[in-house]
């Protein structure tokens, strides 16, 4: 084979098992914070720090009219932007150290994501 | 009577301006993770790539016999080309690639180490860029592991080190 072909397949496969293997992490790093999470009672106030890329703790139960402050950790600035079909107001842009505290007035499921960042999601469970 | 070879040759020039383009392109993205920064990235590729296309257009190389060094080029016009493309999509909608947005450090720690690699089955002797290829590779894993907060910190130091490295292994 050619060495130029050789080379654009060797790289072009290299790339995409680069892609692949860092996918395949992620995917066994969510797996594992959801598999190791304890089951938790509705709280009035919680906190989300948001920390290498992600929401901790990723998933929430809180009561009607309660309040979650984020903080950003990571370097980067973050969100915490409702899904479409979520009622709540948005932190709009964190940056690093920076906190907000949002209220939640609407029970149900409330799904958040960073608008910077769309992988990192998160949930608000709203009990009455 | 031969002239004695010059310490800094074409390829230990170029290994030295991408060390230097490398940390400064890291550390300024550790500090700055905001979407613009992708200028930057476009304007150091273009300086390195066109600093090595500058430096293998000399008379110096071409009386050389390093022709060779054209897949040197080539390797790492790809390596980039798809970096710089796999980089951008993952903030292109919301496809299961946008995971990978979080872990570009790590991404890059990799692409690098592979570019060495290719860069050592064209350019002989291979061991040095072996070794300096696995280095980036092994400091992916580590980031990806324990150190994601500083993973853009860390391709900075380990890519410049790297080519460092290359200097006087090479």
């Amino acid at each position: 084979m050619p060495m130029t072909r050789r080379l654009l397949l060797l790289s072009g496969l290299g790339s995409l098992l680069n892609v692949g293997a860092i996918l395949a992490v992620d995917r066994w790093r969510q797996a594992s914070s959801v598999a190791g999470r304890d089951p938790v009672e509705a709280m009035a106030e919680a906190e989300v720090i948001i920390r290498g890329f992600q929401y901790l703790p990723p998933e929430i139960i809180l009561k009607r009219g309660g309040k979650v402050t984020f903080t950003n950790l990571d370097s980067t600035p973050h969100t915490a932007t409702p899904i479409e079909g979520a009622q709540f107001q948005g932190t709009g842009r964190l940056r690093r150290n920076e906190s907000k505290a949002v209220a939640f007035e609407v029970a149900g499921i409330q799904d958040y994501f960073c608008e910077i960042h769309p992988s990192m999601v998160g949930r608000i469970v709203i009990v009455d | 009577m031969q002239t004695p070879l010059p310490f800094w040759n074409i390829c230990r020039r170029v290994y030295l301006v991408w060390a230097i383009l490398l940390g400064m392109g890291f550390a300024a993205t550790q500090f700055h993770q905001e979407a613009n920064i992708n200028w930057l990235w476009l304007v150091i590729s273009l300086v390195g790539l066109g600093y090595m296309v500058r430096q293998t257009s000399l008379p110096e190389f071409r009386t050389a016999g390093l022709a060779h060094l054209y897949f040197v080029g080539l390797v790492w016009t790809l390596v980039i080309a798809q970096g710089m493309i796999l980089s951008v999509l993952p903030f292109v909608g919301r496809t299961p690639l946008a995971a990978l947005g979080q872990y570009l450090g790590v991404f890059w720690l990799f692409q690098m180490g592979l570019g060495h690699w290719l860069n050592g089955l064209v350019d002989p002797p291979r061991l040095p860029y072996w070794i300096t290829g696995g280095i980036q590779i092994l400091a992916g894993v580590a980031c990806l592991l324990w150190g994601l907060e500083w993973q853009f910190a860390v391709a900075g130091g380990i890519g410049a080190l790297a080519m460092l490295l290359l200097i006087p292994w090479h």
